[in-house]
């Protein structure tokens, strides 16, 4: 039975449980055993919960266990960002996301490793420590939601929840090889999701394949009263979209993603997805996406500037970590000092700094402006094309340690995926092959805004005709 | 030489909402510390705010009343500080686009103050400071208020003082807010420079904060344009600081200077998209406008003939001037209301205590007490007494005279035996009148009102006493 159910996915296990093939607390003790063996050498959960949170309902997925993001809300249980400054802190409530999961019967069974507030593109900077890539244990998982990566690609769990503020769900599942979806800002509400970047943040579906992905995405997705900038679109059944045609599906391939600093093994892997979309009756065309090059700057003044805003409220007074001392100043000096790892320190200067009088317009006002010209970028080219896609990050992912000295480079695996936060539009990252040294290759598929229906169907389609997805590490112990 | 002084407020007021204005808490401030919270307003991780629709009606109802022009895109922005009463350490406030702009507000002197902007925001909590240590009560967090900043246009102590009267009154009378100063329902801070007179270069501003009245901003005013004054006769300079208004000393002090102002880094808040205000919204509001203070003022004047000080009365206080024109109604001698309103009635009021609640006397009920009054059917006293027995449970009027008999006496052959009996036990009085003493006779008519249980009329007892007594003499 155990060899079973570590080749299905969540949908189907879900089904074994429906059908009394096997029962949730056999499947939350197989899960819970493979956690117990592997994390150890891996390190993705910060939290594994003895029993899983109570749930109130069921679906189709009902049973299945997830694992969270460690930035997002559960009642009564720790929630830290890997954030010293929080390490002692438990929600009093539930992320409205977290409501969803509950009344649609997953059991959330622990809590996932991520950069510090989700500042990073490694997991590196964790007040835990890194994580490590299942595929070679040396490498990062990417980041920031590498715990929930890592986790789904050993199969420690069939799925997870990551969030995503310039690439945070798709390049980690590019690194470790499994499907991460950014949903459409406004498409999942934000209550309880600890806030980065409050323009750019959103929740999604972490998992091996495209048929969970929309499943889950059924569960999460909709308006919320809670979040003001959560949409009232209707939220289609994602679940329609799970077929094979894709005659006549115009993909861009937009030339500023396959220029210098792109690494020729992620290229050629690109250059075969986009074989098999024309083969599957896709048009492919030719797209130009002028500002691409300023996205990157443009993503590190607003970035930054909302999260320096954002992470005032870690001051010592109400929760989480406190430094005593003798005066107010003292104590607020004191405790961010002490709670704030370097990276969280870096952006809190950076975006104080673009929000000072004398400096706000040069730097937070021009990039909101670039911003709007990055976005119309998209908008322009979806009126020729029904996707693009590109590759999820430059290169695969790199070794522990490689660029943490180096914060620029960091920043640039990032490069593909920023701009679709700017623009608030949807994108997935799904693996479309291996390195030399067999390391995961993710591609980007990018959406217009509230279009997610499109994205699975591409690459549901494409998965259909590959194998990539079905491939498991393996860790010798 | 002669100086002008120069003067702007800075006035915020905490509109009447039943929430709070970005999460669905109690605005009741008073309750037992940190009872009226939630993760939303205590900046809890993760939280988001979502804006309460009702205030931006009120603010836009106050905007309307005070002559603002309204910015129908409503969006906010974050002021940025630390400091232990904002949770989030950032204030969800206006900025760059206040919800309304260029009013103005009319004063009893015709003066037109204007109006720079009104703006909406979240208050912040309280600290209470305990010897060496603080607590924070986070109730008052989150409770919707709206600035409204005033021109440099208030050339005096007493014009400020005017000014807030009637910006207080003219928010009360649209119901946006209690506007009590004395619980913080209204806050006012105030820039105050001085400079030659008739020049047209603005001097030094400095900001004063701290003062918990009315009457503390005007003498706080007074106090700090006294002293820049002197400052400038001795030559000295003025510093662009902020000053707190100590009560107790009667003085300003100083707070921070300008170089220790806080960069407050003002940005778009990411987490509320923009609030449009649409026409249906403004029509709405502006219907529970009527008619505003300052006109209600001119109209009693014009139309009762009253003294600025009486009718000050009657605006202050809308209530007791509904039931001045509700009596007027049912006895058109304006004059005579005013009198038994502002006198008798106000003084049973206060010896009842607990305001204009208590009276449950209705106006036209009232109506026949000034009128008794007037026609002569009831003197001043037994008006008093019948007003006493009905106010508290609106006792018929007519009811009242017929069983206590207090109809006045005012008949002559009735009262001539009261007067004859009068006279001859009151020999003394007698004599000192026929010496030449006028003031006596009203010993004697005491006499008579005491006899009659003090339903003669006091005048015709007065002519019947000074008559008989001529005769004698």
């Amino acid at each position: 039975m155990a060899k079973d159910l570590l080749k299905l996915s969540g949908l189907e296990i879900a089904e074994c449980i429906k059908n009394t093939e096997v029962s949730k607390d056999e499947v939350l003790s197989f899960f819970r055993k493979r956690i117990d063996s592997i994390d150890p050498r891996i390190k993705s959960f910060v939290e594994v919960y003895s029993e899983p949170v109570k749930t109130l309902g069921g679906s189709n997925l009902a049973g299945v266990p997830i694992a969270l993001k460690d930035n997002i809300c559960i009642k009564g249980k720790r929630i830290s960002c890997a954030s010293r400054i929080l390490s002692s802190h438990i929600s009093v409530y539930d992320a409205t996301v977290v409501k969803r999961l509950k009344e649609a019967g997953l059991l959330i069974a622990g809590t996932t490793n991520m950069d510090e507030f989700a500042f990073g593109s490694s997991t590196e900077s964790s007040c835990y420590g890194p994580t490590r890539n299942p595929w070679d244990l040396e490498r990062v998982p990417g980041g920031s939601s590498g715990g929930s990566a890592a986790a789904v690609a050993m199969r420690l769990v069939p799925f997870a929840l990551g969030s995503d503020t310039g690439g945070s769900i798709r390049q980690p599942a590019s690194f470790c090889g499994v499907v991460g979806f950014k949903p459409t800002y406004g498409r999942v509400s934000r209550y309880g999701l600890v806030a980065f970047g409050s323009s750019l943040d959103q929740i999604g579906p972490i998992t091996t394949n495209f048929i969970d992905c929309a499943y889950l995405l059924n569960v999460i997705c909709g308006f919320d009263e809670h979040d003001s900038t959560s949409s009232r679109k209707d939220t289609p059944d994602f679940t329609q979209f799970l077929r094979k045609d894709i005659k006549g599906l115009r993909v861009g391939i937009p030339k500023e993603y396959f220029s210098a600093g792109l690494d020729r093994e992620v290229e050629s892997a690109l250059k075969e997805a986009v074989n098999i979309f024309k083969k599957q009756g896709a048009k492919i065309v030719d797209v130009s996406l002028p500002h691409t090059e300023y996205a990157v700057a443009t993503y590190y003044i607003i970035a930054p500037s909302e999260a320096s805003s954002n992470l005032e409220r870690f001051d010592g007074i109400r929760y989480g970590m406190r430094k005593d001392a003798s005066a107010l100043i003292e104590l607020y000096k004191k405790t961010r000092g002490a709670g704030f790892g370097d990276e969280a320190k870096r952006r809190i200067l950076i975006g104080t700094y673009s929000l000072s009088s004398g400096y706000y317009q040069a730097y937070y006002m021009r990039a909101a402006k670039v911003r709007t010209l990055i976005k119309k970028d998209f908008e322009d080219v979806f009126r020729s094309v029904d996707v693009i896609l590109t590759p999820t990050s430059p290169a695969a992912a790199f070794k522990i340690g490689e660029k943490t000295k180096d914060p620029l480079s960091m920043y640039l695996s990032d490069i593909y995926t920023i701009p679709v936060n700017l623009a608030g539009i949807c994108a997935v990252s799904f693996p479309c092959g291996f390195t030399r040294n067999n390391l995961p290759i993710g591609a980007q598929l990018i959406g217009k805004a509230f279009d997610e229906g499109t994205l699975i169907n591409a690459g549901f389609s494409f998965q259909q005709e590959t194998d990539y997805h079905n491939k498991i590490p393996v860790i010798n112990m | 030489m002669e100086y002008e002084v120069v003067i702007g407020l800075e006035v915020h007021v905490q509109l009447a909402t039943e929430s709070k204005i970005f999460c669905s808490c109690s605005t009741d401030f008073e309750s037992k510390p940190n009872t009226n919270i939630c993760p939303v307003c205590c900046g809890y991780p993760g939280v988001l705010p979502v804006l309460n629709r009702r205030a931006v009606e009120l603010a836009v109802r106050v905007s309307l009343a005070l002559n603002c022009k309204i910015n129908k895109r409503v969006y906010f922005e974050r002021k940025n500080y630390f400091y232990p009463d904002l949770p989030k350490n950032y204030q969800i406030s206006q900025y760059e686009l206040p919800l309304a702009q260029n009013g103005y507000i009319i004063l009893p002197s015709l003066k037109k103050i204007g109006i720079e902007r009104a703006h909406l925001e979240e208050d912040a909590g309280k600290l209470v400071h305990k010897g060496n240590y603080s607590l924070v009560d986070l109730n008052r967090t989150g409770i919707p208020l709206l600035e409204i900043v005033s021109r440099p246009d208030i050339r005096s102590a007493d014009e400020a003082f005017d000014y807030l009267n009637y910006l207080k009154l003219t928010i009360q009378y649209i119901g946006a807010s209690s506007c009590d100063m004395e619980k913080g329902y209204l806050r006012c801070d105030a820039n105050i420079s001085v400079r030659r007179k008739g020049g047209d270069i603005l001097g030094t501003k400095v900001e004063l904060k701290n003062m918990n009245s009315f009457r503390g901003v005007r003498d706080a005013l007074l106090y700090e344009a006294k002293r820049q004054i002197k400052c400038l006769d001795e030559g000295k300079k003025i510093y662009q600081e902020t000053r707190l208004w100590d009560e107790k000393l009667q003085k300003t002090q100083i707070m921070r200077t300008k170089e220790e102002a806080h960069d407050y880094r003002y940005f778009p808040e990411p987490d509320l998209p923009d609030f449009v205000i649409n026409d249906d919204l403004i029509d709405k509001e502006r219907t529970f406008i009527k008619e505003l203070p300052i006109d209600k003022r001119a109209r009693f004047i014009k139309d009762y003939s009253l003294g600025g000080r009486e009718v000050d009365v009657f605006i202050s206080n809308p209530a007791l001037a509904d039931f001045f024109e509700k009596t007027v109604e049912e006895f058109n001698q304006p004059r005579q209301v005013a009198n038994w309103i502002l006198g008798p009635l106000l003084e049973l009021i206060n010896s009842l205590g607990g305001g204009l609640s208590k009276v449950k006397i209705t106006p036209a009920n009232f109506s026949k007490v000034v009128k008794y009054f007037t026609e002569g059917k009831l003197n001043n006293l037994t008006a008093k007494k019948v007003l006493s027995l009905s106010i508290e449970d609106d006792r018929d009027i007519d009811a009242i005279i017929k069983e206590e008999g207090l109809l006045q006496v005012s008949g002559e052959d009735e009262l001539l035996s009261f007067v004859d009996e009068a006279i001859k036990s009151s020999p003394k009085a007698v004599e000192d009148y026929l010496k030449g003493r006028g003031q006596a006779v009203m010993f004697i008519v005491g006499q008579v009102m005491k006899k009659t249980k003090g339903k003669a009329n006091p005048k015709v007892v007065k002519q019947l006493i000074e008559g008989r007594l001529k005769e004698h003499g």
